[in-house]
């Protein structure tokens, strides 16, 4: 029963939750929940029992189609949707756990960077010099880290969803790394972040404390990346 | 097995039609058209409860909480006067749909057609 629900859950997620759909859902989660204690009394096994309620779900595409919200996401091949087999629903109702799992990944990352200064001067000033600067870099590491074992493990769930073949309206491109705000941040802060540091240098001899506005431009991008994929989701 | 696509715009006749020999509900309507259906048409979920939502916005059919069973509540559906119109012009639409597909229709085309 549970990944019967899973499944109508990662049906309903992209939906609008308004109060409507939001009764549709509760009501054919009853209907699906007696179908399934009817099929099992009639002797069915329970993965047999799943298998044949998921099976008469019917396709995300249809539910949209149905409820006239198809303009939102267009379909390449809009003509013949295949019924989602036993292992696709399992598959997306995965996803559909990791997509929350990934939301507070990516909160958590972003929370490391904002972090990140904090422990550095506080570290300096409550050790020693040198220790602050390690837990700075550890978890600025660490917030990375996340963000790319995120990304790497949802493009690997789309690929396998072939979800890559849903394209927004606007015509991005989903696959790609990273998205135009990320692009034009980076493009603009480097440069001018190496003209700061080479103003600080020569005119003022602040090379010590000067180099740090590199690290905060690479925060900032890693934050601005982190935004930009968690919203584009 | 007729495709979804096929039955479009008839689905609300079938619903409509469980309806007027009775009130009921999601999973009795759905093993209702099933069983009478045989193998020849299922109704997928979505179709049929999103129908529903259709259906109470068209005043075609009302919604009321039925008695709980398994600790749920059932959304029950009772056909309307609107509803009886509908249905009524559904099936005379039918009947003449019929009878045009009806005159498209060759008997011996056991071989195949050369479209």
């Amino acid at each position: 029963m549970e990944a019967i629900r899973n499944y109508v859950e990662a049906l309903f997620a992209s939906l609008p939750q308004t109060a409507e759909i939001l009764r549709l859902k509760i009501d054919m989660l009853a209907g699906l929940e007696e179908k399934y204690n009817a099929l099992r009394a009639e002797g069915k096994g329970e993965h047999e029992a799943v298998g044949l309620v998921v099976a008469s779900i019917g396709s995300a595409d249809d539910l949209r189609a149905e409820l006239g919200l198809d303009g939102e996401y267009r379909a390449a091949e809009a003509a013949d949707a295949p019924l989602p087999s036993g292992a696709d629903a399992a598959l997306q109702a995965e996803y559909y756990a990791f997509k929350s799992k990934m939301g507070s990944g990516i909160a958590a990352a972003v929370a490391l960077f904002i972090l990140s200064p904090v422990i550095l001067i506080l570290g300096e000033n409550a050790v020693s010099e040198g220790f602050g600067m390690l837990l700075f870099f550890l978890f600025i590491a660490a917030g990375t880290s996340i963000c790319i074992i995120y990304g790497v493990r949802q493009e690997y769930y789309r690929e396998m969803l072939g979800l890559g073949k849903f394209c927004k309206r606007n015509g991005h491109d989903p696959a790609a790394p990273h998205g135009r705000m990320t692009k034009l941040f980076s493009a603009i802060a480097f440069p001018i972040a190496a003209v700061i540091y080479l103003c600080l240098g020569f005119f003022g001899g602040w090379w010590h404390p000067g180099w740090l506005i590199f690290v905060l431009c690479a925060v900032l991008s890693g934050a601005v990346a982190a935004i930009e994929e968690y919203r584009r989701n | 097995m007729l495709g979804s696509d096929v039955m479009r715009g008839y689905n609300d006749m079938l619903i409509l039609c469980l309806l007027l020999e009775g009130d009921s509900y999601g999973y009795e309507i759905s093993h209702e058209i099933e069983r009478r259906c045989a193998d020849a048409y299922r109704i997928k979920e979505t179709t049929l409860y999103s129908a529903f939502g259709r259906l109470e916005k068209l005043g075609y059919a009302a919604a009321y909480q039925g008695s709980e069973t398994q600790g749920r509540p059932r959304t029950y559906y009772t056909i309307t006067d609107e509803g009886r119109k509908a249905y009524a012009a559904k099936c005379a639409e039918w009947r003449v749909l019929k009878t045009v597909v009806d005159r498209f229709t060759k008997e011996d085309m056991d071989h195949g057609s050369d479209s």
